[in-house]
């Protein structure tokens, strides 16, 4: 009964991450559905699904510390968690080596792994020169106001 | 109304897989091991599940709706490759080369094995 008590506890006091989880998930996976049936290939769009899906998750969990955290867990482990997919990846490998049809398990496992790490370090250097350049924008803007003050000052002389 | 009935099961599948994996790797994806073991469990269900569904599938007649709740949405949404390729790329950021080899190869290898285990059941 104790045990019980501190499941439903756990809900009670998660409730509101479990939902946000609960519609980035479903909102993944109503768009890995829609780009599965864009393309005729599964492969392909599986493919396509995983490298967004690792690089918004990249994206996101770099940029935790300026995201609320609800909405970060909502992107990351349920938006993406629902848009990449390795069920449906393993399935089309054991359906690739059955076929016999070896280059597209070999592309496929290489292709899916290796550019879907590629894609996070890719993601991992854009959040570190966004996260460093950030106040680009406000220096630039200080630079030319100061530059307007400058010319005015000359041309009062 | 066939779309609105598909779109409402891939949400509603989608939405119980993604519960599902958010508490399996939030509570086993930090330990000692340094090991996401969270997740290494959720795609090895998923992948398991995703053989059960689809001998389900083939040897039963099955309505679309069910084909599409289970393995579009429930299955997908348990399984994630974007949190693979981060810890692998975590891995190997932190220079554990063998533990990422080890873990990439064991999720495939597995995850291939247990897939062809269970559409052998049905």
């Amino acid at each position: 009964m104790n045990r019980v008590k501190t499941i439903l506890n756990f809900i009670y006091v998660r409730q509101l991450h479990f939902s946000a989880v609960a519609l980035g998930g479903a909102l993944g996976a109503l768009t890995r559905t829609a780009i599965c049936s864009i393309f005729e290939s599964q492969i392909l769009a599986v493919f396509i699904c995983n490298v967004l899906g690792s690089f918004l998750l990249s994206i996101a969990i770099e940029l935790r510390r300026h995201i609320h955290p609800d909405i970060e867990n909502m992107v990351s482990v349920g938006f993406c968690g629902g848009l990449s997919i390795f069920a449906t990846f393993s399935k089309d490998s054991v359906q690739a080596l059955a076929d016999e049809q070896y280059l597209i398990f070999v592309l496929n496992l290489f292709g899916n792994f290796a550019i879907c790490v590629l894609t996070v370090f890719l993601a991992h250097a854009l959040a570190t020169y966004l996260r460093n350049h950030r106040n680009w924008l406000r220096k630039r803007r200080r630079a030319i106001s100061q530059k307007l003050k400058l010319s005015r000052k000359a041309k009062t002389r | 109304m066939n779309y609105i009935s598909t779109i409402l099961a891939v949400l509603v599948g989608g939405a119980i897989g993604a519960m599902l994996r958010y508490c399996l790797s939030s509570t086993l994806d930090k330990n000692r091991f340094d090991l996401p073991f969270g997740t290494f469990l959720a795609n090895m269900l998923a992948s398991f599940m995703l053989g059960l569904f689809l001998g389900l599938a083939r040897s039963e007649p099955t309505s679309e709706l069910f084909v599409y709740f289970t393995q579009s949405g429930f299955c997908a949404t348990l399984s994630t490759f974007s949190s693979l390729a981060f810890q692998i790329a975590e891995m190997l950021r932190e220079k554990r080369y063998e533990e990422a080899f080890a873990y990439s190869l064991t999720t495939f290898l597995l995850g291939m094995l247990l897939f062809s285990l269970a559409l052998k059941i049905f």
